[in-house]
Order: structure tokens, then C-alpha cells, then sequence
């Protein structure tokens, strides 16, 4: 069985991964300083921009306790620690615990409390969000209004829900039902590929390319399945005869 | 002193059915020996008065006791039926910026020293109410409707919910047709839990007698032949750590009830 979704020509990729006019954002909110980040940014234009924004601020923030927040997205540990050095480099400090007033984030929250933790234990796989190398393990379902970017791969151990969203530069691995949005290779990796158990996206974005479900009803994967790119649209097969085309 | 258990009842879509199950589970628990204070959240809508009959009881509210413009046992109000059952009113006049988070969490430390249960009704939507109403929650009950979007929107305050540490929240499916679900017109219960994960606290059935003690003011549970009432007092049951089934109420009506109702004898 092989199913071929068809590609929307043309499609603004590039909307998504457009860079975002201010990647970083400080509000100042009742209870204190917030920093708002764009987690679906890469590290380096987040730093970047931290970097002019504390410029510009020329010593605006010194000595102030800044409490980070994603807008509910998990980032990676390495993130927070990134942020915390520049923000230390400027005279402030990255305050521990859950964000102020918008609670929603406490995931970050959770990433800024473990990624300490990971360093101290030397990268304990107990949390819900861990690294081993160029991949992050998500021990989670990623519910609605939840997401997860990383620069490189990432492995879902749970599943990634209507309304969620997976971002990776490399391939993308959900080990339950992937229903949300998935874009692998987002940096433009066109041999990244996405495998789930059960592979029923809202949309599906492969390098520049983006397909979705069909808007009649789709029929059930009988198994697991992969999405990649051939001949520049994303097909879809059973895991099971898939014999190694986009992976090396 | 021991302390009671905070719990917090919500939903993220509106019209689920969530203040309908706060004052039925409050009621529910509160018949069966434990004493119970119900958390009217939602400031600036209150509705859980008039569902447990007690508007016209009202004198102080939550704001006030957060404002300490009185004490917390001055403003509950007695269930005039239930002894064991209190009501903390919302303020009307007033709305969500009215308390913070932390007052909030203040608040139900205290009412849990002299309750077994707190039971917060908590508003629709995801902002500040719904972060008022959970601040000082141990448990959740999250409602929801066997249509997509109450399920999405459940979807979404469960990942909420987990990222303020309040881990494992149980469901309520309230509302389901057996007779709809048998023809495959509406989601069933496997399929909700399938998407959700989360633990199934109890199913109740879409049921005219909701709306007519809803109105009168009293709750469903209160009512021995209300198939919602007995639907909440098997809730109100499991979360006492009883093992009450929940199949019973998957199947469509029994060929008894179908009997009767096309003799067109209701059963109240």
C-alpha cells in the first residue's frame, strides 16, 4: 500500500520559517521582567537578537531577575543555559521556577530547573526532555498548544496531538500518533524524513515542501509509516517497505 | 489536622457542562459523609449558585473574602438541604483581575483545613480565571462532550494542567447519546480516550432532567431516578475510592426504558 499526498506548488514555505520580526521580546509584567522567546527561532538568531536587544537596552536591565518565557513551548536545556551566559554577560540574571503571570509556561520553566540538573548528573535521561547528541528524546505527549524545535533530530516517545507542532532540522521519530504538525529537515534537509506509528498529520512539512490531509476521511494506517521526499513530493509508505531510500 | 483535597473542575470550552458537574460532584460527595466547600471561580459569571438553589443566600463573596473585607466562614454559604455542603460565592460586580493566583492559592489552603473537599468551579477559557481557579488545585476533573472541539479544547488545558504540575487529571464525558454513539453519529468513549490518555473518572448521559433540576435548583444527585444523578453519584463515588463500574453507562438505554418510552411513559 502506498499513498501519495499531493504538494501544494508554490506554497510560502518560507512563512514558516520566516524570521520573526523580534525573536526576543523583555515585557514587564506585575510580577517582574519577563523574556519572551520565540522557541520555533534557532539558537544563533536568538542569540543574536538577545544580543542586540541588550545592546540597545545599554544597561537598561542591569540587575534585573528576568523570568524566561517560551509561550508554552518545551526547548531544549542547552537553550536556557545559551541564554542565561548572555543574559549574565549583560548584568542580569535568569530567575529559577515558574514564569510569572503566564503559567502556561511552565515546560520552560521545567527546561530552566532541569537544565541544571542535566549538568549535574552528567545528562540523566529521567526528565521529560533529555539530549543525546544531535537528537532530543520528548518523553511526553505533546498536547495542544505545545511544541518542540530543536536543531537536529527529535524522538516523541508519546503522541504529538491536533494543535502541537514538531519542528526539527533533521528527521523526526514519533513513537505513538502523530496528529499535529511535523516538519523535519526545516532548515532544508531534503532527505529528512518523518516515521510514526501512526502517521495521521494535520500537515506534514518535509525541507520546503508542505502537504496535508486529504478532506475527506482518511483511512486508518494499518501500521507504522514513513514520510519523505521523492522526486520533490512527500510520499507516504509502511514503515515495513521501506527499504532505506532517504536514509543512509 | 488533616487537610482536605483541592479540586479543580474545568474544561477550556464553554457549555460543557462544567458548573453542572462542580455542584453535582460537590452535592454527590457531600451526601455520601464528607464535608465539601464549593468554589465559584468564575467572577463576573457566577452560575453555581443558582444551580445549587442559594442566590438569594448570598450576602459576602469571594472577593470580598480575598480582599478581607470579611471572614471565609461568614461568606460560605450553607446548602439548605445538604448540612455538610458550603458554597464560596463569586462576586458578580466584579471580574477575573479582581484576585490573583496567589490569593486564590491562599484561599483554598484555608477552606481545605476546615473541608474535606474543595470543589473549584472553574470558568471557560485559558486566561487569567482559569489560572486563578487551578493556582490551589491538587486534582483536576476536566470536562468534556463527545464533539471535537470540547476534545481538542480538553486536549489542550490537560497540557496546561501538566505544566502547573497538576499531573493525571481525570475526565468526565458528559453528555453521550448511547443510542448516537451505537449508530457511529457521535465519538465514543474508547476513541475520546485514545486521543486524551488520561483516566476516565465517568461518563454521563445527555439527559432532559439535568436541564429541569438545573433550573429548580436542585442538584441531579439529589434526584434517585435521574440517570445524570446516578451518573454523578458513581462519580462522586470512585473519587471516594470506591470501585464503581463504568460499562453500565456505555450501553444504550435498557429494552425496559426503550419499552416505556414508545408506550410514552417517561421515567422522570
Amino acid at each position: 500500500m502506498h499513498s501519495c499526498w499531493r504538494i501544494k506548488h508554490g506554497q510560502a514555505e518560507s512563512a514558516v520559517v520566516a524570521m520573526k520580526a523580534q525573536e526576543v521580546i523583555f515585557k514587564g509584567t506585575r510580577d517582574g521582567l519577563r523574556l519572551v522567546i520565540h522557541a520555533d527561532e534557532n539558537i544563533e538568531n536568538l542569540k543574536g537578537s538577545l544580543h542586540r536587544r541588550l545592546q540597545e537596552a545599554d544597561g537598561f536591565y542591569s540587575g534585573a531577575r528576568v523570568r524566561l518565557d517560551t509561550r508554552g513551548a518545551v526547548v531544549p536545556p542547552e537553550w536556557v543555559e545559551e541564554v542565561r551566559m548572555i543574559l549574565e554577560e549583560y548584568g542580569l540574571s535568569l530567575s529559577e521556577g515558574k514564569p510569572a503571570g503566564s503559567k502556561q509556561q511552565r515546560v520552560s520553566g521545567l527546561g530552566a530547573s532541569r537544565a541544571k540538573k542535566v549538568q549535574n548528573d552528567g545528562g540523566s535521561a529521567s526528565g521529560e526532555l533529555s539530549r543525546h547528541g544531535d537528537t532530543i528524546l520528548v518523553r511526553r505527549t505533546l498536547r495542544s498548544g505545545q511544541a518542540v524545535s530543536f536543531d537536529g533530530n527529535v524522538v516523541v516517545m508519546g503522541d504529538v496531538n491536533p494543535g502541537s507542532e514538531v519542528l526539527a532540522t533533521g528527521d523526526i521519530v514519533v513513537f505513538g500518533s502523530l496528529r499535529g504538525i511535523a516538519h523535519a529537515g526545516s532548515a532544508g534537509k531534503v532527505d529528512a524524513c518523518v516515521v510514526a506509528l501512526r502517521l495521521i498529520p494535520t500537515q506534514l512539512r518535509i525541507a520546503d515542501k508542505i502537504t496535508r490531509a486529504p478532506d475527506d476521511e482518511m483511512q486508518m494506517p494499518q501500521g507504522p509509516e514513513v514520510a519523505y521526499l521523492r522526486e520533490g513530493s512527500i510520499v507516504i509508505e509502511p514503515w515495513t517497505t521501506h527499504t532505506g531510500t532517504v536514509l543512509v | 489536622m488533616m487537610s482536605g483535597t483541592a479540586i479543580v473542575v474545568t474544561s477550556g470550552k464553554g457549555g460543557v457542562g462544567k458548573t453542572t458537574a462542580a455542584a453535582n460532584i460537590g452535592a454527590g460527595l457531600a451526601m455520601s459523609g464528607p464535608t465539601v466547600a464549593l468554589v465559584d471561580a468564575d467572577i463576573g459569571l457566577r452560575n453555581l449558585d443558582l444551580v445549587l438553589g442559594l442566590e438569594n443566600r448570598i450576602v459576602y463573596d469571594l472577593v470580598d473574602v480575598v480582599e478581607g473585607a470579611c471572614d471565609v466562614q461568614k461568606a460560605l454559604v450553607r446548602h439548605k438541604h445538604i448540612d455538610n455542603l458550603s458554597l464560596l460565592p463569586a462576586a458578580q460586580s466584579r471580574d477575573k483581575t479582581a484576585v490573583t493566583p496567589d490569593q486564590m492559592k491562599a484561599l483554598t489552603m484555608t477552606l481545605r483545613e476546615s473541608f474535606d473537599f474543595v470543589i473549584l468551579d472553574c470558568p471557560a477559557g485559558i486566561e487569567q480565571g482559569f489560572k486563578n481557579a487551578i493556582s490551589g488545585a491538587d486534582k483536576a476533573i476536566v470536562v468534556t462532550t463527545p464533539e471535537m472541539s470540547a476534545v481538542r479544547d480538553a486536549d489542550r488545558i490537560i497540557g496546561m494542567l501538566e505544566s502547573e504540575q497538576i499531573r493525571d487529571p481525570w475526565l468526565i464525558v458528559n453528555r453521550i447519546r448511547p443510542d448516537m454513539v451505537k449508530r457511529h453519529d457521535m465519538m465514543n468513549v474508547d476513541d475520546l480516550l485514545d486521543f486524551l490518555k488520561v483516566e476516565l473518572l465517568g461518563v454521563v448521559p445527555d439527559d432532559e432532567s439535568i436541564i429541569v433540576s438545573t433550573n429548580r435548583g436542585v442538584p441531579a444527585v439529589m434526584e434517585e431516578k435521574s440517570r445524570a444523578g446516578r451518573a454523578f453519584r458513581d462519580i462522586a463515588a470512585r473519587i471516594l475510592g470506591n470501585d464503581v463500574p463504568i460499562a453500565a453507562m456505555l450501553e444504550p438505554d435498557d429494552w425496559l426504558a426503550r419499552f416505556a418510552k414508545w408506550l410514552g411513559i417517561s421515567r422522570g
